[in-house]
């Protein structure tokens, strides 16, 4: 394959170019209550060019081989029309030049477990809540995506790097009178099928909690002293802070590009947030990004006060600052763009009980449910919560939202949990910034935070 | 895809076949500021196929054109799940035509749209009184999509749409919200004078004082949106453009003359078209 990028390659003119060959095999299958809604297994190959010549760097993603050669036509001129047309010429930050092939060490090769073994596991683990009276349908997916990359540019780079992630997932919904309730369930991960085996406890769990739920009281709004569960505290790290981390999302933006300065003291002294995609084991594990940079570990906050920034080759060249290996494409429909890899709050010196100690009296708010952010601003739901009554947890609420400024509730982490949790991957997707990103990884330990603002439905 | 090739190794394995096939073209330019920050184009295609046997549905996909082999193993895996399937596929052959299809698309270059996109951009700078750091963004898009339906039966159904759309958009101050509106016919086609004026009064007034008054217009920062609010549902999409500086200006329309729309005594002769609205 390296020799058929390579030869593609050599009939570009141009200052740079890099080719991107992917296969991806795709395997679904869905429940609707008791019924199996769908299975499926697709395959998708495809090549992206990117081009940069003349200051321009154009990208075109083609998925028959037959097409190429115009393909590359259309990138050059492209790149030349986008050369004339761009503000400052584009640069790519110097990288090493590397040849590597990284396949995952997987604890069982999911290719090697029959489709009909795994609807067997999906229908089991759906029949869990399904047993119970009170829940009336659930909708599961089992998401399986094999990656195979190949990757080489004009400056001698030759890298094939695979990646494996299963995951299942889904919502389970309640119902008593005329009060429905859902809650969401997953798991999943980068390390092969092995972690979806024998793991009734989640599904139980779950089914429990959205059962508790429908005896939670409507958290009443208002401002107070709250724990964040990790995946909560894991959410608001990755949407408010790390996309703010992101070159490509603050280049343009002189506000808060003028903020998010090196040296700048954005959080308070406990708080530091690292993006860590290195390690084998966690969701957003690779060893290359899709330009070919070696991804390294990143701290962007150290105790309130910003260090790191995550890059492309050319934001990295137009921020003056040193690439992070975080320019990632969703498949081969697409060019890269820049994402995280596994962020996370780093770990402090509370236990969770100790945490609540400290609250005394306020809220605790797991497992997120959807939101958004605008620029700093942000809200995101949560699944479910529970009132902290004299440092002990009391009842349980629902309908919970929080919002805020993400300047502001960085400042209010006043304390943090010695458990560092990171999300699995259910396989329905981490990141849809532009593309969709299923290793989007993300998590924290319990923090505490003062004067949030909770709104209730 | 050979069709023919896929269709009669199908029809081995199963009662019923269809074959969906599908290929789209597009070149996306964006523009922030008066100045191109990136071109994208795609050739992409895809076969479908969906087979029946004993009452049962099995389907797969596959984004390359040379696999048929491997397309039917995967739709009769599929089909080995169990899933219930209809009695019987669609069996249309005619359809009333549709005018989605204008042969000038082929006349559309990179080069045009790029000339598009700065023509849309200058004109909104001058609606707002210039460039204010990266507040007019404008992003033109050109896409052929065919599609064609096959089935053992012999019916057939194809289409092919082409489309050109543009979506001027100016950001606010001190905000992540943007004021868009977009354009799209089968041909190529200047974004019309009135999405202009539109953006350009409703810009004004929001920054001006008439209506609500955003704090420290002239000043502060603004960010926009990516794709221009193509899929403003998702609430995890970030901002791409972006504004500062911009200065309260009375704006003008295309051919010169003073907005109907007059600061400080709030009124605003022509209505705000549907459609277009100020997201987040």
């Amino acid at each position: 394959m390296f020799n058929t990028l390579k030869s593609i390659l050599a009939k570009i003119a141009a200052d740079y170019a890099d080719i991107r060959f992917e296969r991806m095999d795709h395997t679904m299958i869905s429940m609707n209550g008791h019924d199996l809604a769908g299975v499926t297994r697709n395959v998708s190959e495809g090549f992206v060019v990117r081009v940069l010549k003349g200051g321009g760097l154009a990208s075109i993603a083609v998925t028959a081989e037959t097409d190429l050669e115009r393909a590359m036509r259309t990138v050059v001129e492209n790149a030349v029309i986008l050369g004339r047309s761009a503000a400052t010429p584009v640069r790519l930050a110097p990288t090493p030049v590397l040849q590597d092939t990284v396949l995952p060490r997987l604890d069982e090769d999911p290719r090697n477990v029959s489709i009909d073994e795994k609807a067997e596991l999906l229908r089991r683990y759906n029949a869990i809540p399904l047993a119970r009276a009170a829940v009336v349908s659930t909708a599961l997916t089992y998401r399986e995506v094999i990656r195979e990359k190949y990757f080489v540019s004009t400056e001698g780079s030759e890298i094939r790097e695979d990646l494996v992630t299963v995951g299942a997932g889904g919502s389970i919904m309640a119902r008593e009178g005329s009060l429905t309730q859902d809650i969401r369930c997953g798991i999943g991960g980068a390390t092969g099928f092995a972690i979806m085996r024998g793991r009734e406890k989640h599904f139980e769990e779950r089914t429990r909690l959205v059962e508790d739920l429908l005896r939670a009281k409507p958290i009443t709004g208002g401002t107070y002293n709250v724990i964040l569960g990790p995946m909560m505290a894991g959410v608001f790290t990755h949407e408010a802070f790390g996309h703010s981390s992101e070159a490509d999302e603050i280049e343009h933006n002189h506000s808060i590009r003028e903020r998010m300065q090196f040296g700048a003291r954005l959080g308070s002294g406990i708080l530091s947030i690292t993006d860590d995609a290195t390690v084998y084991g966690p969701l957003g594990h690779y060893r290359y990004d899709d330009e070919g940079v070696a991804v390294r570990k990143t701290p962007l906050m150290r105790e309130g006060v910003l260090v790191g920034r995550l890059h492309s080759r050319r934001t990295a060249a137009a921020f003056g600052e040193p690439v992070s290996g975080h320019c990632v494409a969703e498949d081969c429909r697409h060019a890269p763009i820049i994402r995280m890899g596994n962020i996370f709050i780093e770990p402090g010196a509370s236990t969770f009980d100790g945490l609540l100690q400290t609250l005394g009296d306020g809220l605790y708010i797991a497992d997120p449910k959807g939101g958004q952010t605008a620029g700093e601003e942000f809200s995101f739901g949560a699944q479910y919560g529970y009132v902290v009554r004299n440092g002990r947890l009391a009842e349980m609420i629902r309908d919970i939202n929080i919002s805020g400024n993400m300047y502001v509730t960085m400042e209010h982490v006043t304390a943090i949990g010695d458990r560092l949790e990171l999300m699995e991957g259910s396989g329905t997707g981490g990141c849809g910034k532009g593309q969709v990103n299923i290793r989007s990884g993300m998590g924290a330990p319990h923090i505490l935070v003062a004067d949030l603002v909770v709104g209730g439905a | 895809m050979m069709t023919d090739q896929l269709m009669q190794l199908a029809r081995r394995v199963a009662d019923e076949v269809e074959i969906y096939e599908e290929r789209t073209s597009t070149t996306t330019i964006r523009f922030s500021n008066g100045h191109a920050d990136d071109i994208q184009s795609s050739m992409l295609g895809g076969t479908a196929l969906r087979l029946l046997k004993s009452g049962k549905v099995g389907f797969s996909y596959a984004r390359n054109g040379r696999e048929p082999e491997r397309l039917i193993e995967g739709a009769v895996a599929s089909l080995a799940a169990g899933v219930e399937g209809p009695g019987s596929f669609a069996s249309t052959s005619q359809v009333p035509p549709l005018a989605t299809w204008d042969p000038s698309i082929d006349a559309v270059t990179t080069e045009m749209l790029a000339d598009e996109c700065r023509r849309a951009s200058e004109g909104l700078a001058r609606r707002i009184g210039g460039f204010g750091g990266g507040t007019v963004g404008c992003v033109l898009q050109s896409r052929v999509h065919e599609v064609r339906v096959t089935t053992g039966t012999g019916s057939g159904l194809s289409a092919r749409e082409s489309a050109v759309m543009g979506i001027p958009s100016l950001a606010f101050p001190g905000t992540a919200a943007a004021l868009y509106r977009q354009e799209s016919a089968p041909r190529f086609q200047p974004i019309s004078d009135e999405t202009l004026d539109f953006l350009g009064e409703t810009y004004a007034r929001a920054t001006t004082g008439c209506g609500a008054q955003w704090p420290g217009a002239g000043s502060l920062h603004a960010d926009g949106d990516d794709h221009a609010g193509l899929a403003s549902d998702r609430g995890n999409e970030r901002p791409i453009h972006r504004a500062e500086r911009v200065a309260p200006h009375r704006p003008h329309r295309a051919d010169g003359r003073p907005s109907e729309f007059h600061c400080g005594r709030r009124s605003v002769e022509r209505r705000v078209p549907r459609g277009a609205f100020v997201r987040r």
